[in-house]
């Protein structure tokens, strides 16, 4: 099934620059339906009040990281299935497996480039 | 006649003492960290590299964002349009710096809170240990020259450069108006 690039993203991120390099980067891969929140707390908001198709997120936040949000998206029925990826400075072995056993569906590490994030989003939504 | 008892009772002696002593140094540099601005200032030193740093980021993707917008224009040579692109993607992905350096700055400024604290805490309980004679220490007054080094300043105390260029040129003409503003920045 060919990716819809209008599907509603939601970019999480305490950091406004990285707010905008994710969003500038996505623009250019064609996706234009992009929102934004500066913590899980916030993301949680939105998520729970609209539908989205693709979360990804930061995972050191405050007063909810990413990595909470990932594991309350996961126990909420309604949002549990919604693609989750984390881009964050996090990247010890034990982080990873955490996210894993989470229930993450990609990884990023920063600092990244667009040639990643394009084969993770590949790798989570199919070819595009 | 002393004792070997005697003996060992005035070497725990010596070294209470001692003890008191280092004591009363360690609470004197504890007092001097936490009163003398060292840590506050280094915190807001910090804090405006952060602020400073985002709005570099912004306006350097603010650029970017035109730039990209050129290359998209209609008569843009398809392969002039892709270097463009491929450039600008450059910019975004260095960016990122602000992020990481924003990161490892908030993890400083967190423990130098919870090293002030401590700091703190260990300077009330030595003096209710060792008494209230302890004077607390002056900060070393610097002269001459050296006390013109006084680094990049934070944005309500910084002269601009229209200050700089008027002191240079002598114009404190008292016809010329002054705003409030402008005198406030020269005697701050």
């Amino acid at each position: 099934m060919a990716v819809d690039k209008n599907m509603r993203i939601l970019i999480v991120d305490d950091f406004k620059t990285m707010l905008r390099i994710i969003e500038s980067l996505l623009k250019q891969l064609g996706f234009t339906n992009i929102e934004e929140a500066s913590d899980g707390g916030e993301a949680l908001n939105k998520l729970k009040t609209g539908k989205y198709d693709l979360i990804l997120s930061d995972w050191n936040m405050e007063p909810m990281s990413g990595f909470d949000l990932l594991k309350t998206v996961r126990a909420t029925a309604e949002l549990k299935n919604i693609p989750f990826i984390l881009i964050t400075a996090e990247s010890k072995t034990e982080n990873i497996i955490a996210a894993k056993q989470a229930g993450v569906n990609n990884y990023i590490v920063k600092p990244f480039n667009a040639i990643t994030l394009k084969e993770k989003l590949v790798a989570v939504l199919g070819n595009f | 006649m002393t004792t070997p008892e005697d003996t060992r009772l005035l070497l725990l002696y010596a070294q209470i003492e001692d003890v008191q002593a280092l004591l009363h140094e360690i609470q004197q540099e504890a007092i001097s960290v936490v009163h003398h601005g060292n840590m506050p200032d280094a915190a807001a030193q910090l804090q405006d590299v952060l602020k400073s740093t985002e709005d570099a980021a912004q306006n350097i993707l603010d650029a970017a964002t035109a730039i990209q917008g050129i290359a998209m224009e209609d008569g843009m040579a398809a392969p002039v349009t892709e270097r463009l692109n491929n450039e600008v993607t450059r910019i975004y992905e260095a960016c990122s710096f602000q992020d990481l350096s924003g990161q490892r700055i908030k993890k400083v400024l967190r423990n130098m809170d919870l090293l002030e604290g401590k700091l703190s805490n260990l300077a009330n309980t030595l003096k209710a240990q060792v008494g209230n004679d302890v004077v607390t220490p002056q900060a070393a007054e610097v002269t001459g020259d050296a006390a013109l080094l006084n680094g990049p300043q934070f944005a309500e105390h910084a002269a601009s450069q229209e200050d700089v260029d008027r002191l240079l040129k002598g114009d404190i003409n008292p016809s010329t108006p002054a705003s409030q503003a402008d005198i406030d920045k020269l005697f701050s």
